[in-house]
């Protein structure tokens, strides 16, 4: 059996966590795994396994400091509102899952993919947080309530362009009528969360939608903190690279804890640090900073602020885009972490200092694992 | 069974690259192959592939290694593309490796490729190299053993010595051997024991030049090597002349986020003074908040060169290979604005022949150089290379596929 994985957008560690799981699942099933996968050069981390990677064809056309109303907005910006280099990637898409003729395609947030895939007759899978997956509605994934025709009328717009570069390419011409019909091709649909978490209001069908909860595996060194004679409380932070960085590193600082930052991305601070915070280039070890960490500082991406949040440890969180917006939100509105985005290093070490000083309370949720999922998902297919 | 032809584009940008690589898909598409291009950039292949059918996959290039490096010698190129990590680079020979297999192509052609090209060494098909010279190191002469790759010594620094300068190349050219080696180790690749052994796989060499603008001068070539001019796309976009048709026209084809604003504001103000006759493809995005004179159109597509050949009485351009030759098939002066190691050593190659002259920067004192430049046409490339037919040159070459 063949099984292909594609990862086309969004960033970060959890993709490739979760990734890593599921080629570990499939690889002791006896699957011939094959990856196509944004990043690239981020595949390193799968040494060890047998996994087949390839490039995926990701447009690239952001635009930096778009604030996305809506799904299509979020897909409209990424460069689907061109038609031609809309109509590349589909067929580049084409092109390699043809070649590779799958009995199933795991997708975690690749609607490009999904679109091309139509003709093949590979089980599909969505695999991944709830983000790339909206409930439905229409329009699909409504960001800015206030902004319900705009985001209509963008829909129809990406809705028609899609219909055209389908009755182009594919021989399959069938139309759909709105964004989140391309979703209902998934067979199967994993979601890499609790309901806790979940980005959306959402009801699953028990037969084939389940959730796993975030996924983590060992992909790093395990920590070591500054040897620090402050204050004895570790502080784990995990953050894309910025100038915004200055203002957390300032907090960081003063706040006298033994500190970690993770900075995923370029990133050069033009000055000496004190002993108390050390700069990582490459991830950790999760497990072992969860042990040992009292609070984290993170963009809101789903997997480590859940880990920490499990934890009933405390949280404060950065967002930088929208999927980081909308949980963030959803967290705070469950008072499950504080946010700090766009505040200064005098209010972040405030924050700092009120969270050590309060621990979350213990929750409990029912999941599947993954697991049992892939079983189930085989078993069906061998049936 | 129909037979099928990769071809790889890795690094570089631009047109430059798959403006040839269509040419001569388009030599196999006549004979019955079916066309693969595992491209790093995807967004304007059916731009450029409007007549052939074409099955597109995304390359393997390593767009997210740390770029710090300064470029001083060919290995740091490599380098700053992923060659740093010899693990990283294990990934991407590794998937170059995964698309041959299952391509599965009959003969691959590479351009500026060399990890597809290292990845290929055991992969047994016809490999053609097609490209500039600059962006394979076949024949170079390198006389000294310690030297694995071409230096760019007109980056050496006023203030640094020239035995810095070589141990820095040194160093980078050990790191960038090792970790070659080291991939190929792992991806069950025999090693090489010089950096210029990735080029030395080719049934077929085509440099898409002229043996005069050789970027390395080298003085021997294989027997397998071929020199061929691209004749190109050629877009039907035409663009008139703005003004008075009677004053000195200027065509600009010029990158611009390179330039600061005030460069760019700086050279339209000079060009206005003048009130030459200007037409500007500046490509990339740029923003300059001023209303343009009469005598200035900016285009930022690309336009009809042959029209540009023929009418402009100057050429100004970052000494991008495809256009220098173009222009100096007409004789054209040619002001150069080089950005990479590449321009800058086509540069000072042209300058040292008399064929064109390097500006000091984008402002009004390239105008006062465009004056002086305007009555020195220089017809002795064109006199040599106009007569032949490339385009059957290249049917010849490829006769035997």
């Amino acid at each position: 059996m063949k099984a292909l994985i594609c990862w086309e957008y969004g960033m970060g560690l959890g993709h490739l966590t979760r990734i890593k799981c599921l080629i570990q699942e499939l690889e002791k099933r006896n699957v011939e795994v094959f990856l196509v996968t944004r990043d690239l050069h981020k595949s390193k981390l799968f040494d060890s396994l047998n996994v087949k990677c390839f490039p995926a064809p990701t447009l690239r056309n952001y635009s930096r400091g778009h604030i996305s109303i809506s799904y299509s907005d979020m897909l409209a910006h990424i460069g689907y509102s061109d038609l031609d280099k809309f109509k590349t990637y589909l067929r580049a898409w084409k092109n390699i899952i043809d070649l590779i003729s799958p009995n199933i395609i795991f997708m975690d947030h690749s609607p490009t993919a999904l679109l091309a895939s139509r003709e093949s007759g590979a089980v599909k899978i969505s695999f991944g947080n709830t983000f790339s997956i909206p409930s439905k509605s229409f329009p699909l994934g409504l960001y800015q309530q206030d902004k319900e025709s705009e985001a209509i009328e963008i829909e129809n717009v990406l809705v028609s362009m899609i219909n055209k570069a389908t009755s182009e390419i594919m021989d399959n011409k069938r139309e759909i009528n709105s964004l989140y019909e391309l979703f209902e091709e998934y067979q199967y649909n994993i979601f890499c969360s609790e309901p806790v978490f979940d980005h959306y209001p959402r009801k699953l069908d028990s037969s084939s939608e389940f959730y796993i909860g975030t996924l983590s595996t060992n992909m790093g060194e395990d920590p070591i903190w500054p040897m620090h004679h402050g204050r004895d409380k570790k502080i784990f932070a995990y953050l894309k690279s910025g100038n915004y960085l200055v203002e957390i590193i300032n907090a960081m600082i003063l706040s006298d804890a033994s500190c970690i930052l993770y900075v995923d991305g370029s990133f050069n601070l033009n000055t000496h640090l004190p002993s108390n915070i050390s700069i990582v280039k490459e991830p950790l070890n999760i497990t072992g900073v969860l042990k040992e960490a009292d609070l984290f500082i993170g963009n809101g991406g789903l997997n480590t602020t859940s880990q920490f949040i499990k934890e009933s440890k405390p949280v404060l969180l950065w967002p930088l885009q929208m999927e980081q917006s909308l949980f963030v939100n959803n967290l705070i509105n469950k008072s499950l972490a504080k946010s700090i985005v766009k505040q200064n290093h005098n209010f972040i070490l405030n924050s700092i200092n009120n969270a050590l000083d309060n621990s979350l309370p213990n929750f409990t949720t029912h999941i599947d694992s993954l697991s049992s999922v892939i079983d189930k998902i085989i078993g069906d297919i061998d049936d | 069974m129909i037979k099928k032809v990769l071809f790889t584009w890795e690094l570089g940008a631009g047109l430059g690259h798959l403006s040839p690589i269509y040419s001569v898909a388009k030599k196999f598409h006549s004979k019955g192959y079916e066309i693969w291009i595992a491209s790093q950039f995807l967004d304007n292949v059916h731009s450029v592939f409007t007549d052939i059918p074409v099955h597109v996959i995304q390359g393997p290039t390593n767009f997210n290694t740390e770029k710090n490096n300064p470029i001083i010698c060919y290995a740091d190129i490599l380098y700053n593309v992923g060659y740093s990590d010899g693990k990283e680079l294990t990934v991407f020979i590794k998937s170059w490796k995964n698309i041959y297999q299952l391509v599965q192509p009959d003969i691959i052609v590479h351009d500026y490729s060399p990890t597809a090209m290292l990845a290929s060494r055991e992969y047994e098909c016809e490999k053609i190299y097609i490209g500039s010279t600059f962006s394979n190191l076949a024949s170079i002469d390198i006389r000294k053993p310690e030297i694995q790759t071409p230096r760019f010594y007109h980056y050496l620094k006023s203030n640094q010595s020239l035995e810095n300068f070589n141990q820095h190349s040194e160093v980078i050219e050990r790191k960038v051997l090792n970790n070659i080696n080291m991939a190929l180790n792992i991806c069950k690749i025999g090693q090489i024991s010089k950096i210029t052994d990735i080029y030395s796989d080719f049934s077929k060499i085509l440099y898409l030049t002229l043996p005069e603008l050789d970027h390395y001068q080298r003085n021997e070539y294989s027997e397998n090597t071929h020199f061929l001019v691209s004749s190109g796309i050629q877009t039907s976009t035409i663009v008139n002349w703005p003004d008075d048709e009677k004053s000195i026209k200027v065509f600009g084809y010029l990158k611009v986020k390179s330039y600061s604003k005030d460069a760019l504001v700086s050279l339209l103000n000079a060009l206005k003074d003048k009130r030459f006759s200007s037409i500007l493809y500046l490509s990339g995005s740029f923003d300059i908040n001023q209303e343009m004179p009469n005598n200035i159109k900016i285009v930022n597509k690309p336009i009809n060169i042959s029209m540009m050949q023929q009418q402009a009485d100057i050429l100004l351009c970052n000494s991008n290979l495809n256009s220098v030759i173009d222009f100096l098939m007409s004789g054209t002066p040619i002001g150069l604005l080089p950005l990479t190691p590449e321009q800058e050593l086509l540069t000072a190659l042209l300058e040292s022949k008399g064929y064109g002259f390097r500006l000091g920067k984008l402002s009004s004192e390239v105008i006062d150089q465009l004056l002086k430049a305007k009555n020195t046409k220089n017809n002795a490339l064109a006199d040599k290379y106009s007569s032949i037919d490339f385009d059957k040159k290249l049917d010849e070459l490829l006769i035997e596929y």
